[in-house]
């Protein structure tokens, strides 16, 4: 368990439910990660030059 | 050397803004040293600086007392006027909200986290978001989870989920809770639709249950959250987010360009006038009020102003601002503010949210098409709605709508008419008492007239 000290109350509820929704937003996460990674590298197999890095912001995504 | 605390500066205990000289400053005492040196060195200040994500600072060297046994004292880029949330659009927020969680994600890469997440640390430079507080990183500690969720929550997910789903007027709700609507408040508010998009379900429906089932616990907030998890948290903030958008009809969009009731040609004219007279008096600030879309705004940063750009109408600020993100128009800003009842001084001792009068700093004030809905719509005499332009701005470019003009008849159509003062007469007559009319032109095509005034 990590006990955090910060200036603002970050919220013992607020705390808790991170460490519920992190889990399986993580797994989520991971996957997704992997996928692209996976994805990346079969388009440089294909000699495909879009080599993008992955990003998380999907305002960036084309 | 005198020096005074910048009194919304109370919060953090790693240090505060002061005033100098007319100079904002910021002290950052020993224990914010580990925190800033890592910023500093690590490669994120350059990194988000070169992103326009972080204001740029320099160290600097003070002898006053809020300067003193101070770890450093850096000298933030100046800002020619802080705005606050409840004064923007919906995309401003969203993208102030984006601006927070990038900045986020990129610290952790730098082995930093934000340790607030702040609307208020959010200012617009250059037409982007950009986040001014040096202070909010911390160093990152493997399996914390993000102190500042439930600020980022109460103060971009929920006020933008609320303008999305029900109505983009609730953002005035940061008027009266201004650490954030709170979640159990927006989750009651919450429609059907809301409620099954599984971001909005856990980051607010489930967040606020959280809270209450925890709020008797008394105890400190603890728990593990893996780096991974945490990725994935902002990840899905991120998605959230972006999904949110302004549920807005094709036609009350068209409106915003279709609905002048004069003459292209007479419109046309008008911009030349305000362009002659903004030359005649060289203003380098500019506060367009009633901007609407901000079609004259953008006259005035033609000519390499600083405009602010206000309008009371939501709708006429997103469009504004949509446009000046499309076309980089950075010396626009556009702000929501209702002139008859313009943001008020908030928070601790009055004094933390400052009231757009005091804030609003500017060479020349426009006033156009919006003299009617002042001094008719809201019954001001004129001689009031002189009396406040004068203090915002010491030259005035205003246009005088007649009774004859058809938007002034529609205002008329549907009460009586208790205005005779209200006439040409009666108007110089007003203004001349806090202003000297320098020139006045017609308006070809309409019985309108454009005045450059200069105050006594």
């Amino acid at each position: 368990m990590f006990e955090f000290f910060a200036y603002i109350d970050p919220g013992t509820g607020s705390f808790a439910i991170q460490a519920v929704i992190g889990t399986i937003m993580g797994v989520t996460y991971a996957a997704r990660h992997r996928i692209r990674v996976i994805v990346g590298k079969l388009r440089k197999k294909k000699g495909s030059d879009s080599d993008t890095p992955p990003t998380n912001n999907p305002e960036n995504k084309s | 050397m005198t020096s005074q605390r910048e009194s919304s500066s109370f919060r953090d205990n790693r240090g505060y803004v002061f005033w100098q000289d007319g100079t904002a400053y910021r002290r950052i005492n020993s224990d914010g040293k580990v925190a800033y040196d890592q910023l500093m060195a690590s490669g994120l200040y350059e990194q988000l600086t070169k992103r326009g994500l972080l204001v740029k600072h320099e160290e600097a060297t003070l002898e006053s007392d809020d300067a003193k046994g101070a770890y450093k004292v850096i000298k933030p880029t100046q800002l020619p006027l802080i705005t606050y949330p409840y004064e923007w659009s919906f995309s401003q927020l969203k993208d102030a909200a984006l601006a927070t969680l990038e900045i986020q994600r990129v610290a952790l890469e730098h082995g930093l986290v934000l340790r607030d997440a702040s609307a208020y640390n959010i200012q617009w430079v250059d037409g982007k978001p950009q986040l001014i507080d040096t202070l909010s990183f911390d160093v990152y500690i493997n399996g914390e989870p993000w102190v500042a969720y439930r600020q980022f929550c109460q103060h971009f997910l929920a006020p933008l989920t609320l303008m999305s789903h029900i109505d983009p007027g609730l953002l005035q709700l940061l008027r009266v809770y201004i650490d954030g609507i709170p979640l159990p408040i927006a989750a009651k508010m919450l429609p059907t639709r809301a409620r099954l998009d599984f971001g909005l379900a856990t980051h607010i429906s489930l967040h606020a249950r959280y809270q209450k089932s925890h709020e008797d616990s008394g105890r400190r907030a603890a728990a593990s959250v893996s780096t991974v998890s945490l990725k994935g948290m902002l990840e899905n903030l991120t998605r959230t987010v972006s999904k949110l958008k302004l549920r807005v009809s094709e036609t009350q969009w068209g409106d915003y360009y279709n609905n002048t009731n004069y003459s292209d040609a007479s419109f046309q004219e008008k911009k030349v006038i305000t362009e002659e007279f903004l030359k005649g008096i060289k203003a380098d600030r500019v506060l367009d009020l009633g901007a609407n879309d901000g079609s004259f705004s953008r006259v005035a940063a033609r000519l390499g102003a600083n405009v602010v750009s206000a309008d009371i109408d939501p709708l006429a600020v997103e469009a504004n601002y949509v446009r000046v993100r499309e076309r980089g128009e950075g010396l626009i800003l556009p702000l929501l503010i209702d002139l008859t009842n313009p943001s008020p001084d908030l928070g601790w001792d009055n004094a933390e949210r400052r009231s757009f009068t005091h804030r609003a700093k500017a060479d020349v004030a426009l006033s156009l098409a919006l003299i009617h809905h002042l001094a008719i719509a809201n019954n001001l005499p004129l001689e009031m709605v002189a009396e406040y332009f004068a203090k915002l701005a010491p030259h005035l470019i205003i246009e005088f709508v007649p009774k004859e003009d058809s938007q002034v008849k529609r205002l008329l159509a549907t009460r009586e008419d208790i205005f005779p003062e209200y006439t040409p007469d009666g108007f110089e007559a007003a203004f001349s008492k806090h202003y000297k009319i320098v020139q006045q032109r017609e308006v070809k095509g309409s019985a309108r007239v454009m005045y450059l005034m200069e105050r006594r």
